[in-house]
């Protein structure tokens, strides 16, 4: 059949991931759970027997934890295949789909549910031990700080942990609405030194009536509380500021903790690739400017003057609009997953965009892909270097609302946003090289091209499947062990291949108007196979759950 | 059309012919002291198809060499029919067992391949 297997071998070449991309990648999440040291992005440092040997480590503690069903882990087998402990090492660090306990671990306990633990207070900047140590009054305290940020049992505010979304909803509900502006004292050089995306000079906004107004706008259920700030913070003239209030709202202690999770929530949607760390420095002022305009290009009415100004010049002290963001990501986390329709809004974009748009978007397409597959890394301009954040769901759901734009800044290479647009396509990789893993390994099999091998040159067994000619086996001085093997690596491809063969189906019913249609680009051929895929994962979850 | 395009017209067509070979379903096994270069069957990280390839290229020679342990055919109206080597050694039970797993797995690789054709069913791309 021509040019099937030509699709084969492009998605073989061109967008299988690169081993050592994947082993960058394994490392920087087997630092995070504190199994290698924290990764510091010199990828030549990289030791590939010592990742290797850890994994197999984290491959046992993962088995040894019970952390997942049977029934989980069996369907994570038939998409995962042999690289199942990737995705489980995923599982652990998410923070959007994440695991959740039944209890919590004891003092002294030192096994993986600790390292998780861990892991999410390190984020949240409430603990600053060593992630592989047992669990201790350390732990305890800043798991114990952030069950009072939103209110919940210590145990039910680690499992939140396993959804920030969820977690920073409960805050804005328990909490949030009793600091909606964050008063800062920075640094006067700070305030000078601050540069646009060109690196040209920007000068922050004075306070005007647009942020009192916009403020106001957020607090519409709370109006003692816009009451107060009017009496103390919101006036026109400086010297009319009650600086005794400022200053107390400048030494309020969760200022800290909300930056970070604003943080947090810009890097979840691929906008911020800083440290996180809380602290409102030069690199956090500019990830908040970078976000407030990617706001505004998205459509919505934020502009600088409403969410960060100067408040008192002389002093260095700033403020910001926390409360507008934290709306947005409560409204945000309301909304079903948005995966599948964002995929298809570029998908619309692309089929009404004229040749010429979509050749660019073609080209600009791939080479974000080629950057992801190769394991380029997103590094700020201050060199700090972007944790991973593996999360689809939740990227997806903050990034629906200007999906529509998404076509446009690919194809026109948005340069203030290329690093967002980075992200995102690092993202889609994610999804595409699974997919593009069950879609060889599905065609294979309907070309009679499947086999299995099991034993030594002297004792072995092989098994070839196929739609046409069925079963083939050929076995040579078979003992019991290695038939058992067999079987079980037998069955373990007969299981992926229910999901590979669903998944062309699930990709035929998306691509057949296309097909009728005009030429198929690679771009949404990629786009429409990831599409499936993510389909055909809901529908297993769905299946997971009943 | 481009040749993306033909690609996945061809294997629409390719997943058409698949419904007439649900009709049956054979599982052969064979042994034998064959001398295949038992690396060249590296599974993963190889050529998708190279497996198929060398298989195809050694099949001539192969034949002579090969002992047939057991065939299966089963039709889609159940009817079934086994041949299986006559005496038996002990090694050959072992062979026995694996032909048994291995029409198992072929079912199940059949029960697969027809709910992809019930999932995709209309699609006929002319």
């Amino acid at each position: 059949m021509p040019g099937i297997q030509d699709i084969v071998d492009t998605l073989d070449q061109q967008y299988l991931p690169k081993p050592k991309s994947r082993l960058t990648g394994l490392a920087q999440q087997l630092g995070d759970l504190g199994y290698l040291k924290e990764f510091d992005g010199q990828t030549d440092l990289i030791n590939e027997s010592e990742v290797n040997t850890v994994m197999a480590k984290f491959s046992n503690d993962f088995k040894n934890a019970e952390l997942i069903s049977p029934k989980e882990r069996t369907q994570l087998l038939q998409i995962y295949g042999n690289e199942v402990d990737e995705r489980f090492l995923q599982l652990c660090l998410d923070v959007d789909e994440g695991l959740t306990f039944k209890a919590l671990p004891n003092f002294g306990d030192q096994d993986l549910k600790v390292r998780i633990i861990h892991f999410r207070l390190k984020l949240l900047g409430v603990y600053a031990n060593p992630i592989d140590t047992y669990y201790n009054a350390t732990s305890y305290h800043g798991l114990s700080q952030l069950a009072d940020m939103v209110g919940k049992s210590m145990l039910s505010t680690c499992n939140l942990l396993a959804d920030l979304q969820q977690f920073t909803v409960k805050y804005l509900s328990h909490k949030g609405y009793e600091n909606p502006v964050s008063i800062f004292k920075v640094n006067l050089s700070t305030l000078k030194n601050l540069k646009d995306e060109e690196g040209k000079p920007h000068q922050l906004k004075d306070y005007t009536g647009a942020f009192k107004r916009t403020v106001k706008r957020e607090l519409t259920h709370y109006p003692e509380v816009f009451n107060e700030l009017k009496k103390t913070i919101f006036r026109r003239n400086d010297d009319r500021i009650d600086m005794d209030s400022v200053n107390e709202l400048a030494q309020n202690s969760d200022n800290d903790f909300v930056i970070r999770l604003i943080q947090i929530h810009q890097w979840m949607a691929g906008f911020y690739h800083g440290k996180l760390d809380g602290d409102l420095g030069p690199v956090t002022i500019q990830s908040l400017l970078q976000v407030i305009d990617s706001y505004n290009e998205s459509g919505d009415d934020i502009d600088e003057k409403k969410a960060l100004v100067i408040l008192v010049e002389k002093e260095g002290i700033i403020a910001f609009n926390t409360i507008f963001f934290l709306n947005k990501y409560k409204v945000e986390q309301s909304q079903s997953d948005k995966t599948v329709q964002t995929l298809e809004a570029i998908n619309t974009s692309y089929q009404g965009a004229k040749p010429e748009q979509q050749a660019a978007f073609n080209t600009n397409f791939n080479k974000g892909i080629s950057n992801a597959r190769e394991g380029k890394r997103i590094t700020a301009k201050q060199g700090f270097f972007g944790r991973l954040f593996s999360g689809i769901k939740g990227f997806f759901k903050k990034i629906f609302r200007f999906a529509k734009r998404i076509f446009g800044w690919i194809a026109k290479a948005v340069g203030k946003v290329a690093s967002f647009i980075g992200n995102f396509l690092k993202k889609i990789y994610e999804v595409i090289k699974e997919a593009a893993k069950h879609f060889i390994e599905g065609v294979k099999f309907l070309l009679g091209k499947t086999v299995v091998l099991s034993g030594n040159p002297n004792q072995n067994i092989l098994t070839q499947f196929s739609s046409d000619s069925d079963v083939f086996n050929l076995a040579k001085n078979l003992d019991e062990t290695i038939l058992n093997t067999h079987k079980s690596k037998v069955n373990e491809k007969v299981q992926s291949l229910k999901f590979s063969l669903l998944l062309i189906a699930l990709l035929f019913k998306t691509i057949r108007l296309l097909l009728l249609g005009a030429a198929v680009a690679w771009p949404i051929f990629l786009l429409k196979l990831a599409k499936s895929f993510k389909q055909l994962i809901d529908q297993y979850k769905q299946i997971q759950t009943t | 059309m481009s040749k993306l395009g033909e690609g996945l017209k061809n294997l629409a067509d390719k997943v058409g012919d698949a419904i007439d070979d649900l009709a049956s379903l054979e599982v052969t096994t064979y042994t034998g002291n064959f001398t295949l270069t038992f690396s060249d069957f590296k599974e993963q990280g190889d050529s998708p198809f190279k497996v198929k390839s060398l298989l195809d290229s050694t099949s001539a020679s192969l034949e002579s060499k090969l002992d047939l342990v057991a065939y299966s055919r089963f039709e889609i109206d159940s009817d079934a029919s086994n041949i299986v080597k006559s005496n038996l050694t002990a090694q050959d039970q072992t062979l026995i067992e694996a032909h048994k797993a291995m029409v198992q797995s072929a079912m199940e690789a059949r029960k697969a391949t027809f709910e992809m054709i019930t999932n995709m069913v209309g699609l006929k791309l002319d």
